[in-house]
């Protein structure tokens, strides 16, 4: 008993009087995630298994390959589509503009497969985040990063539950209980500016007239830096299946200690991935013709921030061809919808983030799409 | 079930390693919360926040976020400063315009809590680095804390705060109109020059005295010399010493600090102040040829190096006003 208070004791130190005054950045995210409140440590079961949680590939058996799944994800400027009309060019009127304003910008792409107990992710995503903040002496703060690499995750069960096939994908499953670890490493190459410039210095317009039209000149210009390296993920799962129902539990560590990068070009610090402690719970009943999950995250729990923002839930409800997602994540709501009719599906919808300190200090308001074209299973026996 | 205690253990030390800020988080948090903040106008949540993890004169962006908390005390907005007053700052030549932008007029007495918020301000970033406030600050020295990015950052913001600092100071002690003409308001005084020169300092050179400098230069906007000071800068025997080197080291900060402007600057933004340091240099070249011993007052950046320097003899700062802040702001 002492044992669990003193894990509470830890877990509540960490949320009280704490602020961490920076979005949560991870390596990636499901957009299917994203729409449900990112609430997806124990629901995951996409494209984005390996940036959950490793020990969600032993779901299923079989072979199953998605091999183009573009994303993108913008900030929402339909919610405040004024503006952006005629966008001034002085630094003054910018700044008067977008003040406070965060501006977000996010592509790429996912392809992988997934063979029985193992998986195998590719990755390519670049995404940019500006923000101006400071009436007095404006900054413009930009957070760039282009993250390409590999994940490689194995994962083993134990247990009496068999694991689902492909072709009863949607079906009944046996019943039973399934204990399952995984694993996974992981290169990434990353470049990235992460700096502040005062928008009123003559120094930024500087940068950009020496490096004239040279795109790569000028990203050196801003600070970009370039530079690669290796990380793991440990991760764990305990699922109570019985006929159409399954209640999984699952807690996982990302980037176990942070993955750090190696410099290999430029001179500025590269932002390394910070390891992220998540739990969840889900619950979800398949009926064929309807199915819907529940789920419940708390995460990342290392990190000193509030404890609201740890807390994220979703829903999805699905009917063949169209899935309907909602949730809530750190405070803000979340939602969409999903329409799949191979070989194409597509997901899109609204949510948001936390981009302050504390809970509900300032939502980054953003939409995100996604595509998959291509994707198939099948079951080996 | 064994093990269970050594799990939670491991558990518990990872969520605890992982869950800790240390100080430069922790700067980080406060720059990150302190900016956000200023956006909404919060002057006094931003300098708290910033003061409560403690100074950082290595960090130039923490300093330059808490120059700019305690310049949002004082009103001063670079976007506002930069698209409405600086371009007005020439006109009238050499820096007269200063009276003409829109906090200056603000200021109406000695103890205007703005302008001494601005002094702060402009204080974190001339000493930026850990540059001793009992010597002269300046580029170079800055220069050798950071990074060129930094100090030209450092620079740009140090300009627009010792103009508005500059503008206030000229309207009040000045007695500015608002077309920026000296001696022409309706301040308590009704004052025509900054200070008082009855004393009639002596010269070395050129001149002999101030009179004989006011007869031959001519009034100087308003100023013949003869004309009535600001009360608050005191008569003969009575000088006070720490309101007159404020305007001296406004002066002598900005002709240091606007060349390393100007010349970042490709652009026509800053084409209303460019003229600034020539005016500057031919008026100190006058003054350290009319009188001997000038050079210490000439450099001098740091307000309580001023004032130590200067408190036993003032005649040197008397001259300092009549040949150059009577010729900057006529």
């Amino acid at each position: 008993m002492m044992n669990w208070s003193l894990l509470a004791l830890t877990l509540f130190s960490c949320t009280v009087g704490q602020v961490f005054a920076k979005e949560v950045r991870y390596l990636a995210r499901s957009p299917k995630a994203l729409l449900m409140g990112d609430a997806y440590t124990a629901a995951v079961d996409d494209d984005f298994i390996l940036f959950y949680n490793p020990a969600a590939i032993n779901k299923t058996l079989g072979v199953y390959l998605h091999p183009i799944n573009p994303t993108l994800g913008a900030t929402n400027v339909l919610d405040d589509s004024d503006r952006f009309k005629n966008l001034p060019k002085d630094a003054p009127g910018l700044s008067s503009r977008l003040l406070g304003y965060p501006v977000y910008l996010q592509a790429g792409a996912f392809p992988g497969l997934r063979f029985g107990p193992i998986a195998l992710t590719l990755f390519a995503s670049s995404s940019m985040s500006l923000a101006i903040e400071n009436a007095v002496h404006p900054f413009i703060d930009v957070d760039y990063r282009y993250d390409r690499g590999f994940i490689f995750g194995f994962a083993h069960s134990f247990g009496s539950a068999k694991k689902r096939t492909y072709k009863s994908f949607k079906a009944k499953t046996t019943a039973g209980q399934r204990a399952t670890i995984g694993v996974s490493l992981k290169y990434i190459n990353r470049e990235g500016i992460d700096e502040k410039f005062s928008l009123f210095s003559p120094d930024i317009l500087q940068r950009v007239n020496t490096s004239g039209s040279d795109i790569g000149e000028l990203k050196k210009a801003l600070g970009y830096s370039k530079g690669a390296g290796w990380g793991g993920d440990i991760g764990g799962e305990y699922a109570l299946i019985n006929g159409r129902s399954e209640l999984i539990f699952a807690a996982s560590i990302l980037d176990v200690g942070s993955t750090k990068f190696n410099l290999e070009e430029g001179t500025r610090k590269i932002p390394k991935q910070d390891m992220y402690l998540n739990s969840g719970v889900t619950f979800k009943q398949d009926f064929t013709i309807f199915d819907y999950a529940l789920s419940f995250d708390l995460h990342p729990l290392n990190e000193p921030i509030s404890f609201g923002r740890k807390l994220h839930a979703g829903l999805k409800v699905g009917i063949p061809l169209v899935s309907a997602y909602a949730g809530f994540s750190g405070g803000y709501v979340s939602y969409g919808l999903g329409f799949r009719f191979w070989p194409v599906e597509v997901v899109a919808g609204f949510y948001g983030v936390e981009i302050g300190s504390s809970y509900k200090d300032q939502e980054g308001k953003r939409g995100v799409i996604y595509l998959s074209l291509l994707d198939f299973a099948f079951d080996i026996k | 079930m064994k093990y269970r205690p050594a799990f939670l253990f491991i558990i518990c030390l990872v969520i605890a390693i992982g869950c800790g800020a240390d100080p430069e988080e922790k700067r980080e948090d406060a720059i990150y919360d302190a900016n956000r903040a200023l956006t909404l106008g919060n002057c006094d949540k931003a300098i708290s926040l910033l003061e409560a993890v403690g100074r950082d004169n290595k960090n130039s962006v923490y300093l330059q976020t808490l120059a700019s908390a305690y310049a949002c005390k004082s009103g001063l907005r670079e976007p506002s400063f930069f698209e409405n007053d600086l371009p007005n700052t020439a006109s009238p030549a050499p820096l007269g315009g200063t009276g003409r932008y829109a906090n200056s007029s603000g200021m109406v007495n000695d103890n205007d809590a703005s302008l001494s918020a601005l002094y702060t301000a402009i204080d974190l970033l001339l000493f930026a680095g850990g540059i001793s406030t009992s010597e002269s600050p300046s580029v170079t020295k800055r220069a050798s804390y950071f990074t060129s990015s930094e100090t030209a950052n450092i620079n740009s913001q140090l300009l627009y705060m010792l103009l508005s600092a500059a503008g206030r100071f000229f309207y009040y002690y000045g007695n500015s109109d608002s077309a920026g003409q000296k001696g022409q308001g309706t301040g308590i005084d009704a004052n025509t020059c900054f200070v008082d020169y009855s004393e009639n300092v002596t010269l070395d050179n050129v001149y002999a005295d101030l009179n004989a400098y006011f007869a031959g230069a001519g009034p100087i906007g308003s100023c013949a010399g003869a004309g009535s000071g600001h009360s608050s800068f005191g008569a003969s025997g009575s000088r006070n010493i720490s309101r007159l080197c404020r305007g001296v080291v406004l002066i002598n900060n900005l002709f240091d600090v606007i060349p390393e402007v100007l010349a970042a600057s490709t652009g026509t933004d800053f084409s209303a102040v460019s003229a600034t340091t020539t005016t500057i240099t031919t008026l100190r070249t006058a003054v350290a040829a009319a009188k001997n011993g000038m050079s210490n007052i000439l450099d001098v950046k740091s307000y309580d190096l001023c004032v130590s320097e200067n408190t036993s003899n003032d005649d040197y700062i008397q001259v300092y006003y009549a040949f150059i802040v009577e010729a900057l702001f006529l």
